[in-house]
């Protein structure tokens, strides 16, 4: 999750993905064979809406955007792939067969043998040498022991001992120091044999200067290329070219052209109905999906529940919000059904609440912990708490204590309709609970301590925003975890509970995805008894593309809508 | 002000003696406004929308934050609903007049802040002249060097918490009063040389009351067009804001952003799109009517050119 | 005619570095240029801002960093945008895209304006006058992202289905990547086809006021004393209107346009905005409050004041060019 932090808030989520089964409505003959009725070559153009990165370097801050992350899916290849089910499996383009991970006397020993045929795309071989350059790089980030301050992350790579390479470099072995459950995340491989400068400050140095945008990325591992001849800064242009090199399936069309088209619903329908771009992944809302459904069938749309969840952070060092009584008292007016049938309810009648933190509702792992306190506002409950907690209603409805009125400032994001709307009906169903909720769209609400009012600044009282759930569990850590001194991590919530504290080190070294359900799952539910936090809704995510295209596949984790574009296609 | 309307009302002062007579000129000024079908018509037409917006939720079935869950995107004239609801069942007509009230609130206050700040400076350096002149139109000749609204967005930019309908009204206000003051000052330097100022000169009043008494009654005719263009402008100033993500922020609506959300919502809730936006369009429409009305009613000699 | 040049080009310098002082001083203090660093978790200590500071020069005093500004743009340096990369890299190929809307909607306007503006002076309360009349009153009136969504749905949709294929674009100002496989004129004519929207946007909402002035103008003209007395002499109508009549009504007309420059590049700001144009508009947006972005803020309030500027100073020799009593006071 560290390393999605940016984009775990800001981001649009990412879709789950059902196959785009190349439909026979067209003229063109019904092909007998999966791979028929397509053409060999062309070009799409794929509108994304999210900013134009600074830099295409992943590992640090400029470069850890989600146009980075989309765009180079296919580009840098890592030993795992993400699939659109939530499944974790090995990418066999990189790997042959499962990498095998064992613990022994607390140590933790994976193994990847690399495919033979792999190579970078100026055809130097893709080896151990690659796997121990890209740990050597990113497994500190304190300058005194020859790490590099500039790395946006080192979780997992700073546990590992030693990466060796064997047979010919084409064995790796890693060891880890202690178990890490989210192992499977690591080595998104860096070309030893073009950035290592063997020297820490030299290569510290080519980390802070990373991979600026206009220059492109200078070699490939997967089937695509991002070369600097495809990229326009101004223009907010990426071109994906395929990599002639690539020993794997090819892409079928010549050119895959990122263009940066800005997040004005309006905008973004007529550049698709104009068939100025060819496919767009925007954030869902009802105009926008209404308006693309009217399309049909010239573009092909899905909604779908992606890993993005909005919920309510509690600022517990708030007087008020410090009382259990009252954020109970709050969770129990809420009517959280009403809120999703009035936000996200209305394009997709599958949208349901959430009742956790850890997974979402489309995964496997995903448990209601609630306990089922919740699913009805309960307003009687909810006085109950509140005189029971010295509070008495005035004469303007709202309750209070020593003059102290339950008024409260609830912030979000700018600009996002749907949170918004949340608010707005928060407002209306607290109202007659006699609690008072203002709305504050703050654009600086991510922004860092210098803004007071932001999260990290701490003066707000609620506030409304999304974390990205991902299958790899370790990032939850820092949202959780009790608050060290002045370092919350992400835990904007302020609160802190030892007896969750305490689950964390096993939930990491977990290597067992039942173990993890487990103990996520027994940590989502402590969450609840302190409702520091309350999750209302999965957010949902929406892909559309003229339907001259086929083999375009939604992908629900942060890989992206671009995770398998090698099998896009023109039809015939 | 944004808009170039305000700026075209710089120049021609009228021909007129003493103050005493001025008061009938008001009057007749107010007979030929009358004659002015055009104006009275607009007069009417914003006087009846402000009637509705402010007088009309006393008596509507709906409150402007209400939901009605039964009603959610329901089109106009559906399930009690004249102009149809939002996403979240939200009565249109019922925001639209909240929202016209909270656009009004903000014309009010800009006319006020930028029209004292304006009819200052500009009548300081009218009457004064010499290097009061020199100094004050200096200022405001630099500061119009830079495009107003990108002004205010840098400034509403950076003040995130400040933009309650009061802070944008002042943002406004605040890089909206240069063409006022370079108006009441080109009126003020031509004024100043008349027998009349001199004579009072002569008598011993105080500049204070030559300025309060003599030159601003005699401007008032341009003051009063100003005002009344400079409200049109600030309502649309405030719409641009509110589309570019920069209007007021926080559970409040306006005209002009509902207009802005309007505009998303074109070809799949028409109602949205078309009812905030002819309000805007009327009332501003009106307005800009109005204050040409007044300009020909006090300016006899305009009237043939407008 | 020298003298005065001179001098009112003098002024102009004066104008713009007291201009650039006021940029300098609105955006210098609130514009964060490590608002970037303060989002990452874990947040950098300290010493990691102390150091940036200094590497930015963010820790001198005001009027140091504002010399130092003010020497870079001097000679063509506007600083680093918050990537590292030269700002100066970026704004003139952004102006560039930015001035092919402003520049043909200002001629557009223009032309558009001095016609109706004179066909309507003469043609006083006739009913082509009125119906002239109420369309520019509508124009001034209209929120320009109000009239392009207009366009957009009743304009180039209909269009472009009416012709059975796009010919009107409504998004960005070429087609995504063309310029990376296309060159000559199919560049130019997807080019044209993503111009004509925005233009007729920014153009027509110029306009409006425009005509408003020059039909006051002109009927001020046509009243005059020696209109009345070169027809008198018995010069043909048309003659007199066109020769005399419409040279002195282009007086004030010209300064009016000078001046409506700042309203127009805040007009493109948002006409940009609206049909997805990266030019001048996106770059101060999203590049440089969104991300606030120092340099590239000041570059633009500072690029947009030396035009604002320019224009004055054009507008203030035209009208000694066309009124030389100008010259004397």
């Amino acid at each position: 999750m560290k390393l999605w932090r940016k984009s775990a808030l800001i981001a649009p989520a990412v879709i789950i993905a059902m196959t785009a089964a190349a439909c026979g409505g067209d003229a063109s003959e019904p092909g007998t064979g999966g791979g028929e009725g397509t053409q060999q070559g062309g070009q799409i153009v794929y509108g994304f809406e999210t900013a134009m990165p600074e830099n295409l370097f992943p590992s640090i801050a400029a470069g850890n955007s989600v146009a980075t992350a989309y765009a180079e899916i296919r580009v840098l290849l890592s030993p795992f792939r993400t699939y659109p089910d939530f499944t974790i499996r090995p990418d066999t383009d990189l790997v042959v067969g499962e990498p095998t991970t064992e613990t022994t006397n607390g140590k933790q020993v994976v193994t990847y043998k690399v495919n033979p045929a792999a190579v970078w795309s100026d055809g130097d071989p893709i080896d151990a040498k690659d796997f121990e350059f890209t740990w050597r790089l990113q497994k500190s980030s304190d300058p005194k022991t020859g790490g590099c301050p500039d790395l946006i992350s080192t979780t997992g790579y700073d546990q590992i001992e030693s990466v060796e390479g064997s047979d010919n470099d084409k064995t790796v072995t890693v060891t880890y120091a202690q178990p890490f459950s989210d192992w499977k995340s690591l080595f998104n491989l860096y070309p030893q044999h073009i950035m290592d400068k063997t020297d820490p400050k030299a290569n510290c140095a080519a980390v802070v200067k990373g991979w600026p945008t206009a220059e492109g990325i200078p070699v490939a591992s997967g089937p695509f290329l991002l070369d600097k001849a495809g990229i326009d800064v101004n223009k907010e242009i990426l071109t994906l070219t395929r990599n002639e090199k690539f020993w794997g399936e090819k892409p079928k069309l010549d050119r895959i052209i990122l263009q940066g088209i800005g997040n004005d619903p309006a905008t973004t329908v007529s550049a698709l109905r104009n068939n100025e771009v060819q496919l767009i992944y925007p954030q869902p809302q009802l105009d926008l999906v209404k308006n693309i459904k009217a399309l049909e069938p010239t573009i092909t749309s899905k909604t779908n529940f992606g890993l993005t969840f909005e919920h309510l952070d509690f600022n517990t060092k708030d007087e008020q919000l410090a009382l259990k009584p009252v954020r109970q008292a709050i969770t129990y007016a809420l009517d959280r059904a009403d809120i999703v049938a009035k936000t996200v309810g209305q394009f997709d009648n599958r949208a349901q609440v959430l009742n956790n933190r850890y997974f979402v509702n489309n995964q496997p792992e995903y448990e209601d912990t609630s306990g089922g306190l919740y699913n009805k506002p309960d307003v009687a409950k909810s006085d109950e708490l509140l005189t029971g907690a010295g509070y008495a209603k005035g004469a303007d409805g709202i309750y209070a204590k020593d003059g102290k009125r339950l008024s409260f400032e609830l912030m979000t994001t700018q600009a996002n309709p749907l949170r918004s709307n949340t608010i707005d009906v928060i407002v209306q169903q607290l109202k007659p609970a006699g609690i008072e909720i203002k709305k504050f769209l703050n654009p600086d609400i991510f922004a860092g301590k210098e803004k007071p009012r932001s999260l990290e600044g701490g003066q707000f009282q609620i506030a409304l925003f999304a974390w990205v759930s991902a299958p790899y569990v370790s990032g939850n850590q820092s949202i959780y975890q009790s608050p060290k001194g002045d370092n919350l991590g992400q835990n904007y919530s302020r609160f802190g509970n030892p007896e969750v504290d305490k689950l964390f080190p096993q939930i990491n070294a977990a290597t067992d995805q039942e173990q993890v359900k487990a103990l996520g799952n027994q940590v989502d539910k402590l969450l609840w008894e302190d409702l520091a936090t309350i999750p209302l809704y999965q957010k949902p995510t929406f892909i559309a593309y003229n339907s001259n295209y086929t083999g375009i596949e939604e992908n629900a984790t942060n890989a992206g809508p671009l995770w398998d574009a090698t099998k896009w296609a023109r039809k015939a | 002000m944004a808009t170039t309307t305000a700026g075209q009302v710089t120049t021609a002062p009228v021909e007129r003696e003493f103050t005493v007579k001025s008061r009938s000129q008001t009057q007749q000024a107010l007979r030929r406004f009358l004659h002015n079908k055009l104006a009275v018509g607009a007069l009417i037409l914003y006087v009846a929308i402000l009637l509705v917006a402010f007088v009309g939720p006393l008596v509507y079935g709906f409150t402007y934050e209400e939901q009605d869950s039964a009603a959610l995107s329901a089109g106009p004239g559906t399930l009690g609903h004249p102009f149809g609801t939002d996403e979240i069942g939200q009565d249109l007509l019922a925001r639209m007049m909240r929202g016209i009230q909270r656009s009004t609130y903000i014309s009010v206050l800009f006319v006020l802040i930028a029209g004292t700040l304006g009819i200052t400076v500009g009548a300081l350096a009218g009457y004064f002249g010499k290097w009061v002149d020199n100094v004050l139109m200096r200022f405001v000749d630099v500061v119009l060097t830079i495009p107003i609204l990108i002004a205010i967005i840098v400034i509403a930019a950076n003040f995130p918490g400040a933009r309650s309908a009061l802070g944008i009204a002042l943002f406004i206000a605040l890089l909206g009063w240069m063409d006022l003051s370079r108006i009441v000052r080109s009126t003020f330097l031509s004024l100043r040389e008349r027998e009349y100022v001199e004579a009072a000169h002569a008598l011993g009043a105080s500049n204070r009351r030559i300025i309060l008494k003599h030159l601003i009654p005699n401007s008032l005719g341009q003051i009063i067009v100003w005002c009344t263009l400079g409200a049109a402008a600030a309502v649309i100033t405030e719409a641009a804001l509110s589309y570019l993500g920069y209007g007021v922020s926080g559970s409040d609506t306006s005209l002009g952003s509902l207009v802005s959300i309007g505009a998303q919502a074109a070809e799949t809730r028409p109602w949205l799109f078309y009812f905030p936006g002819m309000a805007l369009l009327l009332i501003v429409l009106s307005i800009n009517l109005i204050g040409d009305g007044i300009r020909d009613a006090f300016d006899p000699s305009a009237n043939r050119t407008r | 005619m020298l003298l005065y040049t001179v001098r009112r080009i003098f002024a102009s310098i004066l104008v713009l570095l007291a201009s650039s002082v006021l940029v300098f001083v609105l955006v210098a203090q609130t514009v964060d240029p490590l608002a970037q660093f303060r989002t990452r978790q874990p947040p950098p200590p300290e010493e990691f801002f102390e150091q940036q500071r200094q590497a930015l020069g963010l820790d001198k005093p005001i009027l140091v960093r504002y010399w130092d500004w003010l020497t870079g743009i001097v000679q063509g340096d506007f600083g680093n945008n918050i990537a590292g990369n030269p700002v100066s890299d970026t704004i003139w190929v952004r102006l560039g895209v930015t001035a092919r809307m402003v520049v043909l909607a200002m001629i557009i306007a223009v032309v558009l304006a001095v016609v109706v503006g004179v066909v309507t002076a003469v043609r006083k309360n006739k009913p082509s006058d009125y119906i002239a009349t109420i369309i520019s009153y509508i124009l001034i009136a209209l929120p320009v992202f109000w009239f392009a969504v207009l366009l957009k749905v009743f304009v180039a949709i209909k269009v472009n289905e009416w012709v059975g294929q796009t010919i009107l674009y409504t998004a960005s100002e070429e087609s995504p990547g063309i310029s990376v496989y296309e060159s000559g004129w199919p560049l130019l004519k997807d080019r044209l086809q993503h111009l004509v929207l925005p233009t007729i946007a920014l153009a027509l909402i110029s306009y409006a006021a425009w005509s408003r002035f020059q039909r006051a103008s002109m009927l001020d003209v046509m009243s005059s004393e020696y209109m009345r007395f070169a027809r008198a002499k018995g010069l043909p109508y048309r003659k007199v209107l066109l020769k005399h009549g419409l040279r002195n009504a282009l007086i004030p007309t010209t300064t009016v346009v000078a001046l409506g420059l700042g309203a127009i590049f805040g007009g493109a700001v948002i006409t940009e905005q609206v049909f997805n144009w990266n030019g001048m508009g996106s770059y101060l947006i999203q590049q440089g409050l969104g991300q606030s972005d120092l340099n590239v803020v000041l570059a633009w309030l500072i690029v947009s004041s030396f035009f604002i500027v320019l224009f004055n100073l054009i507008a203030d020799l035209l009208y000694a060019v066309l009124d030389p009593r100008i010259r004397l006071s």
